[in-house]
Protein backbone atom coordinates (compact mmCIF):
# COMPACT_ATOMS: atom_id res chain seq x y z
CA UNK A 1 0.00 0.00 0.00
CA UNK A 2 1.88 2.88 -1.26
CA UNK A 3 -0.86 5.47 -0.88
CA UNK A 4 -2.11 6.45 2.71
CA UNK A 5 -5.82 6.07 3.82
CA UNK A 6 -6.92 10.03 4.10
CA UNK A 7 -5.00 10.79 0.72
CA UNK A 8 -7.31 7.45 -0.94
CA UNK A 9 -10.23 9.06 0.63
CA UNK A 10 -9.85 12.51 -0.52
CA UNK A 11 -9.22 10.93 -4.24
CA UNK A 12 -12.02 9.05 -3.58
CA UNK A 13 -14.60 11.92 -3.10
CA UNK A 14 -12.68 13.20 -5.85
CA UNK A 15 -13.06 11.21 -8.08
CA UNK A 16 -16.73 10.22 -6.59
CA UNK A 17 -17.69 14.31 -7.37
CA UNK A 18 -16.42 13.88 -10.56
CA UNK A 19 -17.91 11.42 -11.40
CA UNK A 20 -15.10 9.30 -13.07
CA UNK A 21 -13.95 5.79 -12.71
CA UNK A 22 -11.30 5.29 -9.94
CA UNK A 23 -7.55 4.79 -11.44
CA UNK A 24 -5.50 1.62 -10.86
CA UNK A 25 -3.51 2.40 -7.93
CA UNK A 26 -7.02 3.72 -6.24
CA UNK A 27 -8.18 0.57 -6.88
CA UNK A 28 -5.11 -1.76 -5.49
CA UNK A 29 -5.09 0.08 -2.45
CA UNK A 30 -8.95 -0.55 -1.99
CA UNK A 31 -8.38 -3.78 -2.46
CA UNK A 32 -6.05 -4.51 0.20
CA UNK A 33 -7.62 -1.99 2.83
CA UNK A 34 -10.93 -3.06 4.22
CA UNK A 35 -11.57 0.71 5.77
CA UNK A 36 -11.49 2.21 2.53
CA UNK A 37 -13.01 0.04 0.77
CA UNK A 38 -15.93 0.53 3.21
CA UNK A 39 -15.34 4.17 3.16
CA UNK A 40 -15.89 4.00 -0.88
CA UNK A 41 -19.31 2.05 -0.54
CA UNK A 42 -20.94 4.37 1.81
CA UNK A 43 -19.80 7.29 -1.03
CA UNK A 44 -21.51 5.11 -3.59
CA UNK A 45 -24.63 4.08 -1.71
CA UNK A 46 -25.12 8.30 -0.61
CA UNK A 47 -24.40 8.81 -4.77
CA UNK A 48 -27.26 6.35 -5.34
CA UNK A 49 -29.46 7.87 -2.96
CA UNK A 50 -28.92 11.33 -4.85
CA UNK A 51 -29.82 10.10 -7.85
CA UNK A 52 -32.91 7.97 -6.77
CA UNK A 53 -35.51 10.22 -5.65
CA UNK A 54 -37.97 9.63 -2.84
CA UNK A 55 -40.83 7.45 -3.39
CA UNK A 56 -43.83 9.09 -5.08
CA UNK A 57 -47.32 9.29 -3.98
CA UNK A 58 -49.23 6.95 -6.15
CA UNK A 59 -52.22 9.37 -7.11
CA UNK A 60 -49.80 12.27 -7.50
CA UNK A 61 -50.67 12.80 -11.15
CA UNK A 62 -54.21 12.47 -11.21
CA UNK A 63 -54.04 15.06 -7.71
CA UNK A 64 -52.14 17.31 -9.50
CA UNK A 65 -54.18 17.36 -12.61
CA UNK A 66 -57.36 17.41 -10.21
CA UNK A 67 -56.02 20.78 -8.11
CA UNK A 68 -55.58 22.61 -11.95
CA UNK A 69 -59.15 21.47 -13.48
CA UNK A 70 -60.70 22.72 -10.04
CA UNK A 71 -58.63 25.83 -9.27
CA UNK A 72 -58.02 27.35 -13.08
CA UNK A 73 -60.69 29.79 -14.07
CA UNK A 74 -60.27 29.07 -17.45
CA UNK A 75 -61.21 25.32 -17.21
CA UNK A 76 -64.78 24.03 -15.85
CA UNK A 77 -64.72 21.20 -13.63
CA UNK A 78 -65.40 17.85 -15.91
CA UNK A 79 -68.53 16.39 -14.74
CA UNK A 80 -66.84 13.17 -15.67
CA UNK A 81 -64.69 13.71 -12.18
CA UNK A 82 -67.92 13.58 -10.47
CA UNK A 83 -69.04 10.31 -12.16
CA UNK A 84 -65.54 8.85 -12.01
CA UNK A 85 -63.64 9.82 -8.45
CA UNK A 86 -60.77 6.88 -8.89
CA UNK A 87 -60.22 8.25 -11.87
CA UNK A 88 -57.28 6.81 -13.37
CA UNK A 89 -53.65 8.74 -13.61
CA UNK A 90 -53.19 11.13 -16.80
CA UNK A 91 -57.14 10.08 -18.27
CA UNK A 92 -58.67 13.11 -16.45
CA UNK A 93 -60.37 15.00 -19.03
CA UNK A 94 -58.77 18.79 -19.48
CA UNK A 95 -60.66 20.38 -22.12
CA UNK A 96 -64.00 22.43 -21.25
CA UNK A 97 -66.59 20.10 -22.80
CA UNK A 98 -69.77 21.34 -23.99
CA UNK A 99 -68.96 24.75 -24.89
CA UNK A 100 -69.65 24.16 -28.94
CA UNK A 101 -72.40 22.53 -28.34
CA UNK A 102 -74.32 24.60 -25.84
CA UNK A 103 -73.79 27.00 -28.24
CA UNK A 104 -75.36 25.16 -31.16
CA UNK A 105 -78.24 23.75 -28.73
CA UNK A 106 -78.77 27.26 -27.73
CA UNK A 107 -78.78 28.31 -31.79
CA UNK A 108 -81.38 24.97 -32.39
CA UNK A 109 -83.53 26.36 -29.44
CA UNK A 110 -83.89 29.73 -30.39
CA UNK A 111 -84.60 29.20 -33.85
CA UNK A 112 -87.39 26.57 -32.89
CA UNK A 113 -88.91 29.34 -30.14
CA UNK A 114 -88.80 31.46 -33.18
CA UNK A 115 -90.55 29.02 -35.37
CA UNK A 116 -93.01 28.17 -32.58
CA UNK A 117 -94.06 31.79 -31.58
CA UNK A 118 -94.35 32.50 -35.31
CA UNK A 119 -92.65 35.57 -35.02
CA UNK A 120 -90.07 34.00 -38.08
CA UNK A 121 -90.79 31.58 -40.95
CA UNK A 122 -88.08 29.74 -42.07
CA UNK A 123 -89.69 29.76 -45.93
CA UNK A 124 -91.77 33.04 -45.99
CA UNK A 125 -92.64 32.21 -49.70
CA UNK A 126 -94.32 29.17 -48.78
CA UNK A 127 -98.20 29.93 -48.20
CA UNK A 128 -98.24 27.94 -45.19
CA UNK A 129 -102.04 28.51 -44.43
CA UNK A 130 -103.36 26.91 -47.57
CA UNK A 131 -101.37 23.38 -46.07
CA UNK A 132 -103.63 23.83 -42.48
CA UNK A 133 -103.44 26.22 -40.08
CA UNK A 134 -99.77 26.59 -38.26
CA UNK A 135 -99.74 25.35 -34.86
CA UNK A 136 -98.69 28.47 -33.11
CA UNK A 137 -101.48 30.49 -34.40
CA UNK A 138 -105.13 30.27 -33.42
CA UNK A 139 -108.03 31.41 -35.89
CA UNK A 140 -111.05 32.58 -34.14
CA UNK A 141 -114.52 33.15 -35.71
CA UNK A 142 -117.65 34.43 -34.22
CA UNK A 143 -120.55 36.54 -34.77
CA UNK A 144 -122.30 40.01 -34.23
CA UNK A 145 -124.14 42.51 -35.22
CA UNK A 146 -121.25 45.05 -35.61
CA UNK A 147 -118.81 42.06 -37.17
CA UNK A 148 -120.83 40.00 -38.86
CA UNK A 149 -119.00 36.15 -39.84
CA UNK A 150 -115.38 37.82 -38.18
CA UNK A 151 -112.65 36.05 -37.62
CA UNK A 152 -109.15 36.75 -36.16
CA UNK A 153 -105.97 35.25 -35.62
CA UNK A 154 -103.54 35.37 -32.04
CA UNK A 155 -100.25 33.61 -31.71
CA UNK A 156 -98.94 31.83 -28.54
CA UNK A 157 -99.44 34.77 -26.35
CA UNK A 158 -101.97 36.47 -27.73
CA UNK A 159 -100.71 38.75 -29.40
CA UNK A 160 -99.21 39.08 -33.29
CA UNK A 161 -102.79 40.80 -34.66
CA UNK A 162 -100.82 41.91 -38.01
CA UNK A 163 -103.77 44.55 -39.32
CA UNK A 164 -106.13 46.84 -37.37
CA UNK A 165 -108.86 45.34 -38.62
CA UNK A 166 -108.29 42.10 -37.01
CA UNK A 167 -107.19 44.17 -33.96
CA UNK A 168 -110.77 45.85 -33.90
CA UNK A 169 -112.08 42.25 -34.07
CA UNK A 170 -109.99 40.70 -31.49
CA UNK A 171 -111.13 43.34 -29.22
CA UNK A 172 -114.89 43.53 -30.20
CA UNK A 173 -114.57 39.15 -29.58
CA UNK A 174 -113.08 40.08 -25.93
CA UNK A 175 -116.26 42.11 -24.88
CA UNK A 176 -119.00 40.60 -26.75
CA UNK A 177 -117.74 36.87 -25.24
CA UNK A 178 -116.49 38.09 -22.25
CA UNK A 179 -113.27 36.16 -22.72
CA UNK A 180 -109.58 36.18 -23.19
CA UNK A 181 -108.59 35.52 -26.51
CA UNK A 182 -108.24 31.94 -27.71
CA UNK A 183 -104.33 30.81 -27.78
CA UNK A 184 -103.34 28.00 -30.04
CA UNK A 185 -101.14 26.39 -27.52
CA UNK A 186 -102.71 26.44 -23.56
CA UNK A 187 -100.51 27.76 -20.91
CA UNK A 188 -99.45 24.29 -19.72
CA UNK A 189 -98.63 23.05 -22.94
CA UNK A 190 -96.17 25.77 -23.48
CA UNK A 191 -94.14 25.49 -20.62
CA UNK A 192 -94.03 21.43 -21.02
CA UNK A 193 -92.40 22.41 -24.08
CA UNK A 194 -90.57 25.24 -22.60
CA UNK A 195 -89.26 23.04 -19.45
CA UNK A 196 -88.78 19.84 -22.73
CA UNK A 197 -86.00 22.20 -24.56
CA UNK A 198 -84.28 22.79 -21.72
CA UNK A 199 -83.88 18.85 -20.49
CA UNK A 200 -82.58 18.16 -23.84
CA UNK A 201 -80.14 20.91 -24.16
CA UNK A 202 -78.82 19.15 -20.87
CA UNK A 203 -79.15 16.13 -22.38
CA UNK A 204 -77.16 17.34 -25.06
CA UNK A 205 -74.32 18.54 -22.93
CA UNK A 206 -74.01 15.49 -21.10
CA UNK A 207 -74.30 13.54 -23.66
CA UNK A 208 -70.79 15.35 -25.33
CA UNK A 209 -69.28 14.95 -21.86
CA UNK A 210 -69.96 11.43 -22.03
CA UNK A 211 -68.46 11.48 -25.31
CA UNK A 212 -65.40 13.16 -24.57
CA UNK A 213 -64.96 10.74 -21.65
CA UNK A 214 -65.06 7.50 -23.57
CA UNK A 215 -62.58 9.43 -26.22
CA UNK A 216 -59.79 10.23 -23.23
CA UNK A 217 -60.35 6.81 -21.79
CA UNK A 218 -59.02 5.70 -25.42
CA UNK A 219 -56.65 7.88 -25.81
CA UNK B 1 -46.00 20.18 -25.46
CA UNK B 2 -46.02 22.75 -23.83
CA UNK B 3 -47.17 24.43 -27.08
CA UNK B 4 -49.64 21.98 -27.37
CA UNK B 5 -51.20 23.14 -24.00
CA UNK B 6 -50.79 26.90 -25.22
CA UNK B 7 -52.85 26.49 -27.60
CA UNK B 8 -55.58 25.19 -25.30
CA UNK B 9 -55.14 20.74 -26.62
CA UNK B 10 -57.28 19.11 -23.91
CA UNK B 11 -54.93 16.01 -24.09
CA UNK B 12 -51.71 18.01 -23.78
CA UNK B 13 -51.20 18.96 -19.71
CA UNK B 14 -52.21 15.57 -18.57
CA UNK B 15 -48.81 14.35 -20.61
CA UNK B 16 -47.44 17.21 -19.02
CA UNK B 17 -48.24 16.18 -15.73
CA UNK B 18 -47.78 12.43 -16.22
CA UNK B 19 -43.58 13.16 -17.21
CA UNK B 20 -43.02 16.06 -15.07
CA UNK B 21 -45.27 15.74 -11.84
CA UNK B 22 -43.36 12.80 -10.18
CA UNK B 23 -39.64 14.54 -10.52
CA UNK B 24 -40.95 17.47 -9.63
CA UNK B 25 -42.16 16.26 -6.20
CA UNK B 26 -39.14 14.36 -5.78
CA UNK B 27 -37.27 18.03 -6.31
CA UNK B 28 -39.95 19.91 -3.70
CA UNK B 29 -39.27 17.20 -1.21
CA UNK B 30 -35.58 17.56 -1.45
CA UNK B 31 -36.31 21.09 -0.65
CA UNK B 32 -38.86 21.08 1.91
CA UNK B 33 -38.30 17.66 3.08
CA UNK B 34 -42.24 17.04 4.37
CA UNK B 35 -44.04 14.63 1.95
CA UNK B 36 -47.65 16.12 2.49
CA UNK B 37 -46.60 20.09 1.67
CA UNK B 38 -44.07 18.89 -1.44
CA UNK B 39 -47.45 17.02 -2.70
CA UNK B 40 -49.04 20.16 -2.06
CA UNK B 41 -46.39 22.47 -3.46
CA UNK B 42 -46.68 20.10 -6.77
CA UNK B 43 -50.03 20.73 -7.12
CA UNK B 44 -49.52 24.39 -6.84
CA UNK B 45 -46.18 24.43 -8.62
CA UNK B 46 -48.41 23.03 -11.74
CA UNK B 47 -51.23 24.81 -11.14
CA UNK B 48 -49.07 28.15 -11.60
CA UNK B 49 -46.82 26.44 -14.59
CA UNK B 50 -50.72 26.18 -16.38
CA UNK B 51 -51.78 29.59 -15.49
CA UNK B 52 -48.52 31.23 -16.84
CA UNK B 53 -48.25 28.74 -19.74
CA UNK B 54 -48.80 31.87 -22.01
CA UNK B 55 -45.78 33.58 -21.10
CA UNK B 56 -43.65 30.16 -21.51
CA UNK B 57 -41.07 30.82 -24.49
CA UNK B 58 -40.92 27.96 -26.45
CA UNK B 59 -37.11 29.03 -27.25
CA UNK B 60 -36.16 27.87 -23.81
CA UNK B 61 -36.27 23.90 -22.31
CA UNK B 62 -39.95 23.32 -20.70
CA UNK B 63 -38.21 20.80 -18.18
CA UNK B 64 -36.03 24.45 -17.04
CA UNK B 65 -39.13 26.67 -17.31
CA UNK B 66 -41.19 24.16 -14.69
CA UNK B 67 -38.38 23.36 -12.52
CA UNK B 68 -37.35 27.27 -11.92
CA UNK B 69 -41.18 27.69 -11.02
CA UNK B 70 -40.99 24.94 -8.44
CA UNK B 71 -38.09 25.70 -7.04
CA UNK B 72 -39.61 29.10 -6.20
CA UNK B 73 -42.98 27.74 -5.14
CA UNK B 74 -40.77 25.74 -2.82
CA UNK B 75 -38.98 28.59 -1.81
CA UNK B 76 -41.42 31.06 -1.46
CA UNK B 77 -43.24 28.27 1.06
CA UNK B 78 -40.02 28.00 3.39
CA UNK B 79 -39.94 31.47 3.81
CA UNK B 80 -43.83 31.45 4.55
CA UNK B 81 -43.25 29.01 7.59
CA UNK B 82 -39.92 30.53 8.11
CA UNK B 83 -37.84 27.26 9.15
CA UNK B 84 -35.72 25.14 6.59
CA UNK B 85 -36.83 21.57 6.51
CA UNK B 86 -37.07 19.25 9.22
CA UNK B 87 -34.71 20.54 11.57
CA UNK B 88 -33.80 16.84 12.72
CA UNK B 89 -30.57 16.23 14.75
CA UNK B 90 -28.37 13.64 13.03
CA UNK B 91 -25.72 13.21 15.97
CA UNK B 92 -27.87 9.97 16.78
CA UNK B 93 -28.63 8.47 13.69
CA UNK B 94 -27.27 5.38 12.66
CA UNK B 95 -24.26 5.79 9.95
CA UNK B 96 -25.25 5.74 6.17
CA UNK B 97 -25.75 1.59 5.49
CA UNK B 98 -23.59 1.26 1.99
CA UNK B 99 -25.82 -1.26 -0.28
CA UNK B 100 -25.11 -4.99 0.50
CA UNK B 101 -24.19 -4.74 3.98
CA UNK B 102 -27.60 -5.23 5.12
CA UNK B 103 -28.52 -8.48 6.28
CA UNK B 104 -32.54 -8.57 7.72
CA UNK B 105 -33.51 -5.20 6.16
CA UNK B 106 -35.41 -5.45 2.95
CA UNK B 107 -34.13 -3.47 0.37
CA UNK B 108 -37.13 -0.93 0.08
CA UNK B 109 -36.65 -0.49 3.81
CA UNK B 110 -33.53 0.59 3.05
CA UNK B 111 -33.68 2.65 0.24
CA UNK B 112 -36.12 4.50 2.30
CA UNK B 113 -34.22 4.60 5.20
CA UNK B 114 -31.35 6.47 3.43
CA UNK B 115 -34.02 8.36 1.35
CA UNK B 116 -34.82 9.70 5.15
CA UNK B 117 -31.58 10.57 6.27
CA UNK B 118 -31.10 12.31 3.03
CA UNK B 119 -34.04 14.25 3.53
CA UNK B 120 -32.94 15.14 7.11
CA UNK B 121 -29.47 16.20 6.28
CA UNK B 122 -30.52 18.32 3.01
CA UNK B 123 -32.83 20.15 5.63
CA UNK B 124 -29.47 21.25 6.94
CA UNK B 125 -28.23 22.55 3.92
CA UNK B 126 -29.21 26.11 2.94
CA UNK B 127 -32.16 26.08 0.46
CA UNK B 128 -30.65 26.35 -2.84
CA UNK B 129 -27.86 24.12 -2.33
CA UNK B 130 -30.32 21.49 -1.86
CA UNK B 131 -32.00 22.10 -4.79
CA UNK B 132 -28.67 22.84 -6.60
CA UNK B 133 -27.79 19.38 -5.63
CA UNK B 134 -31.60 17.67 -6.69
CA UNK B 135 -31.54 18.88 -9.79
CA UNK B 136 -27.52 18.35 -10.88
CA UNK B 137 -27.98 14.28 -9.55
CA UNK B 138 -31.38 13.50 -9.50
CA UNK B 139 -32.03 15.49 -12.45
CA UNK B 140 -29.20 14.81 -14.19
CA UNK B 141 -28.97 18.47 -15.41
CA UNK B 142 -25.70 20.20 -16.28
CA UNK B 143 -24.49 23.10 -13.40
CA UNK B 144 -25.16 25.75 -16.21
CA UNK B 145 -28.21 24.38 -16.42
CA UNK B 146 -29.10 23.92 -12.42
CA UNK B 147 -27.55 27.79 -12.06
CA UNK B 148 -30.14 28.90 -14.81
CA UNK B 149 -32.43 27.62 -13.10
CA UNK B 150 -32.00 28.66 -9.74
CA UNK B 151 -30.81 32.31 -11.32
CA UNK B 152 -27.17 32.33 -10.63
CA UNK B 153 -24.14 31.84 -12.59
CA UNK B 154 -22.43 28.53 -13.42
CA UNK B 155 -19.23 29.50 -10.95
CA UNK B 156 -21.15 29.80 -8.40
CA UNK B 157 -23.44 26.64 -8.82
CA UNK B 158 -20.40 25.00 -8.94
CA UNK B 159 -18.87 26.41 -5.62
CA UNK B 160 -21.76 25.86 -3.85
CA UNK B 161 -22.44 22.06 -5.47
CA UNK B 162 -18.73 21.15 -4.00
CA UNK B 163 -19.80 22.63 -0.36
CA UNK B 164 -22.49 20.88 -0.22
CA UNK B 165 -21.39 17.58 -1.39
CA UNK B 166 -18.67 17.92 1.41
CA UNK B 167 -21.41 18.76 3.88
CA UNK B 168 -23.67 15.90 3.16
CA UNK B 169 -20.96 13.49 3.40
CA UNK B 170 -20.06 15.17 6.85
CA UNK B 171 -22.87 14.52 7.81
CA UNK B 172 -24.19 10.87 6.41
CA UNK B 173 -20.95 9.08 6.10
CA UNK B 174 -18.99 8.83 9.27
CA UNK B 175 -15.83 7.19 8.80
CA UNK B 176 -14.89 4.26 11.16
Amino acid sequence: MNMQCPEVKQQLEEHFDAGETLPGPLLAHLAACPRCMAYQRRLEALTQTFTQGPDVPPQLVQSVIRAVVEHSPSTRRPFALDLNPGWPAGRTPQSRPGAAGNILAAAVALVLAAIAGGYWLPFPNIDYAQWARPLWKAVTHFDSPDYPLASFETDLFGEGIFEAILEETAAAYSVVQNAALPLPVSPVTLTAAITAAALALLFFNLWETHSMTKRHLRG
Amino acid sequence: MACAVQTGEGHAFDVLAERYAARIYQHLYRIVGHRQEAEDLTQESFLKAFRAIQQYDASREFRSWLYAIATNTGRNALRARGRRGPMVSLDGEENFVPAGTENDTSDAQLRADRQAQLAEAMGRLPEHAAALVDLHYREGMSLREAAAVLGTTEGAAKVALHRARRQLRAWLIRDE
